[in-house]
């Protein structure tokens, strides 16, 4: 019989990358993914905790890459005006996947939370190790940019 | 005033850059006894990444292409000391007593010399330079550098480690780098990454693009040494290559090899000689040509000023390490700091 102290540990760690694998399958960014996939790219997603009221970034920061909130609760705020209130399975910074630019608006952790970082270089690493799950990442992340953009178009086009 | 420096973005990001000069420094002397192997094992896995990359490309597991590799390289190694190993060990030897006869050669033309400068009332201290003819010969020492004890306690922990860290290297680097970098508080985590890749994308470009010239280099002019006669065309070639990665110094000191064998052997044929120089030059030129535009072209955006002054500087400091060392130090160097600047002045 296996002993329940290390079956728990491992079953816990194993099947918190089990949800965090199915939070980012139900993305728009991971769309056409399968499980086996995504577990390949698990090594180079990077988890890490922050506490309520931490800066995550800062508008001006540089980035490079897009965040998925696994627990708790993000505030996506730019010159004082809240923007977004983000949960777990919801994701942000998403443009950093794509260029170099710096971050575009600020990101603070409303509660304490937890948060799964993919990085750029690991998509350009993933183009020389497995280019069609590469080619359909970067597929998916310009459908969202471009869906973005086009609600930002409207909000525009309502404001004026 | 302290606290009006640290508020400089350059100051700020110029003390991050020394203080992790120093915790690498303090890393490398506590790993010292590991030192090479280790440093042999990253620049394995650094040229057989896209090996490894093509090999996962058509369906292979981080393990098992590790351990294919890892077995390829000690086929590899087990050729190499079956077979050219013993040669250069014969082709050393050889080269000893050419330096050796090479310096009795002097000594006959130093008295020569003495005559001459003689005749014109000039007296030359030859029991001088005699003595330090003699005391630089022979340069290198055969016996001392196959025989010694440290030479074989260093080879065997090579031989034993290299292998062992390459194969966990191929297999783990990912999630050991995740580890590391995991370990940096949340506000500098995404610039850090930032820097890491930027700095280890051109230096193992560089590297890959260094084995690769120095490779190319070696067999051209191993494949000259031996189409026009000389004795030890896999020595003299492989010292071309190896003497190559030393900027600026490198062309020179690969003539100084094949020079020496015609000095010492035939004193009289300038020919051969020529020939060396002519073999020096075509293999510079393919180098030039072909290899340096389609491999190394664009790896190190450096001016070559700076390149210049980084050789003289880390040469004086360090010697001939600190000049092999110079270009990559100085591209990590200006990688890293220009990184902090623009992170910090965000911050």
């Amino acid at each position: 019989m296996s002993s329940p102290l290390w079956t728990n540990l491992f079953s816990r760690r194993e099947s918190q990358n089990e949800t965090i694998i199915s939070q980012w399958l139900a993305t728009p960014l991971f769309f056409g993914l399968n499980r086996k996939h995504c577990r390949a790219l698990m090594p180079n997603m990077q988890r890490r905790h922050y506490q309520k009221g931490e800066t995550i970034f800062k508008e001006g920061d540089t980035g490079i890459g897009v965040v998925l909130v696994f627990s708790g609760e993000v505030l996506i705020c730019a010159n004082n005006v809240e923007l977004a209130n983000l949960s777990n399975g919801d994701f942000f910074g998403e443009v950093a996947l794509v260029n170099d630019e710096p971050r575009t608006a600020d990101a603070i952790a409303k509660s304490d939370c937890d948060l799964v970082f993919f990085l750029r270089p690991h998509l350009y690493e993933l183009m020389s190790v497995s280019p069609k799950i590469a080619a359909q990442l970067t597929l998916n992340i310009a459908k969202t940019l471009a869906t973005r953009l086009r609600k930002t178009n409207q909000l525009a086009q309502q404001d004026g | 005033m302290v606290s009006k420096l640290l508020e400089s973005k350059l100051s700020r990001a110029l003390l991050i850059f020394f203080a992790m000069v120093l915790s690498l420094t303090a890393l490398a002397f506590l790993l010292r006894p590991v030192l090479i192997p280790l440093a042999i094992s990253l620049l394995i896995y650094v040229i057989l990444k896209p090996l490894t990359f093509k090999l996962v490309r058509n369906g292979w597991s981080r393990a098992q292409a590790s351990a294919f590799l890892t077995l390829l390289l000690l086929i590899l190694f087990i050729i190499w000391s079956a077979i050219i190993l013993p040669e250069l060990i014969s082709n050393l030897a050889g080269l000893k007593d050419d330096i050796q006869r090479l310096s009795s050669l002097l000594a006959v033309m130093l008295v020569d010399a003495q005559q001459w400068f003689e005749k014109w009332g000039v007296r030359l201290d030859t029991q001088k330079i005699e003595q330090l003819l003699t005391s630089q010969s022979p340069a290198i020492n055969t016996d001392q550098l196959l025989q010694g004890g440290n030479y074989l306690v260093t080879m065997s922990t090579v031989v034993v480690l290299v292998p062992f860290i390459t194969f966990f290297l191929i297999r783990d680097f990912p999630s050991l780098r995740s580890r590391v970098l995991n370990l940096l508080p949340n506000r500098y985590f995404e610039l850090a990454w930032l820097i890491y890749f930027r700095v280890t994308r051109q230096l193992q470009g560089y590297l890959r693009g260094l084995f690769i010239q120095q490779t190319v280099m070696a067999m051209v002019s191993a494949t000259g040494f031996w189409l026009l006669g000389f004795p030890a065309p896999i020595l003299l070639g492989a010292l071309v290559g190896l003497f190559g990665i030393i900027p600026y110094l490198g062309p020179a000191l690969g003539l100084l090899p094949p020079a020496l064998i015609v000095l010492s052997e035939q004193p009289d044929n300038y020919i051969l000689l020529v020939y060396a120089v002519l073999i020096i030059v075509v293999a510079y030129m393919v180098d030039n040509f072909i290899v340096v535009p389609t491999v190394i072209a664009q790896v190190v955006a450096l001016h070559p000023l700076l390149v210049i002054l980084a050789v003289i500087i880390f040469g004086n400091l360090f010697g001939v390490v600190g000049m092999v060392l110079a270009i990559p130090a100085t591209v990590s160097a200006k990688l890293i700091v220009g990184g902090l600047m623009n992170g910090l002045a965000a911050k």
